[in-house]
């Protein structure tokens, strides 16, 4: 019995790398509030990175993405007036996004998903950073990356989103709730069947065992 | 479609996989899931599907863009228009002016072909300005971060 797979349960991981994003300090967003570009400034830094990030995870082209997260900025810098400085930044942003991206959706005004590496002067929408592995190694964790990706954006967006937020954003599920509006129940229940439906995308064609990543 | 397990003896809802997966159950719920991982082996291959499909996404590295993401302004449908109109009609009256030359006619022109060509020319330019001038009223129109910046 392979019990040692199952008690190898996640506890501490490390964290998904488009997750690592700095809250801003709370002495950033005070004076920001009383007006110093300064400190208006460092938030915009500070904030545009993650916003932008998500939105790519959840839109899958740049373009849009760029766009979701400057209005993301702007909504908060028009409502910063309102805002409690003791409370986290990242959260109320996160929800900007999100709706954002629904309404874009719901309009029908959403580009076309890009892949994981397209040329651009960016390096693309994504790009992976060198890793310490030799040449055969890198070209399937890459392709690997890639299945898994377009398997993602081509999901529903209400599964598309509740992956997104968990498995590259790396929020927990108290937080998802938070995001999404829903309940805590909800969260796994809806993650579990986008994970199977993303297990079902990524299936080799004719293989009734199931998905993976062979 | 996968076939329905019947062997399988589950007694809670498959979504507690994910939460355990997550690290997100109760003590009891978790410790029921790992009993009934280690005798049930459909579930346990979904459990190693499932974390693996968890694991690509969690590892995929993305990288700081450049501050100059920032500063593109995408062009609106109307300086679009006017750039491909004002090229097109550059381009036509370049041709014809091409032809006109190559042709030699032994007579003068008329007049009208004349202007044609003048006003096509005009026209193409004025197009390709107005084009031009549409994206900078954007950008300075849309310039979302002027209450931000210094």
């Amino acid at each position: 019995m392979r019990t040692k797979d199952v008690n190898a349960a996640p506890v501490a991981m490390k964290p998904p790398p488009s997750s690592i994003s700095r809250e801003p300090s709370a002495d950033v967003v005070a004076r920001a509030l009383e007006g110093d570009g300064d400190a208006r400034q460092e938030l915009v830094r500070q904030c545009r990175l993650p916003c932008y990030l998500l939105a790519l995870q959840l839109l899958g082209n740049r373009e849009d993405a760029r766009d979701v997260a400057q209005e993301a900025m702007l909504r908060f810098f028009a409502h910063l007036s309102r805002f409690d400085p003791s409370r986290p930044v990242l959260p109320w942003l996160r929800r900007i996004v999100r709706n954002r991206v629904v309404d874009l959706q719901r309009r029908g005004r959403v580009r076309r998903a890009e892949s994981l590496e397209t040329s651009g002067p960016h390096g693309g929408a994504m790009q992976l950073r060198a890793m310490t592995l030799d040449p055969l190694q890198q070209a399937e964790r890459r392709e690997r990356h890639q299945r898994v990706w377009r398997a993602v954006q081509d999901l529903p967006p209400f599964h598309r989103e509740i992956v997104v937020l968990r498995d590259y954003q790396d929020l927990a599920y108290r937080e998802i709730a938070e995001v999404l509006d829903i309940p805590l129940g909800t969260v796994m229940s809806r993650l579990h069947a986008a994970r199977l439906r993303l297990r079902c995308l990524l299936a080799p064609v004719g293989d009734g065992s199931g998905g993976g990543l062979r | 479609m996968r076939q329905m397990n019947t062997d399988c003896r589950r007694s809670f809802g498959e979504e507690l996989l994910s939460g355990h997966l997550d690290g997100f159950l109760t003590h009891g719920d978790r410790q029921r899931v790992e009993i009934h991982l280690e005798e049930c082996e459909s579930c346990r291959r979904l459990y190693a599907e499932l974390r693996q499909l968890r694991d690509v996404a969690r590892s995929t590295p993305f990288l700081p863009v450049e501050d100059d993401l920032w500063d593109e302004t995408p062009r609106g449908w109307l300086s679009l228009w006017a750039r491909g109109l004002g090229l097109a009609l550059l381009l036509l009256t370049l041709l014809l002016a091409l032809g006109l030359a190559l042709w030699q006619p032994s007579e003068e022109p008329p007049l009208l072909l004349g202007r044609l060509l003048a006003l096509g020319s005009i026209g193409g330019i004025g197009l390709l300005l107005t084009s031009a001038l549409v994206d900078r009223l954007r950008v300075v129109g849309h310039d979302r971060y002027r209450e931000v910046k210094k």
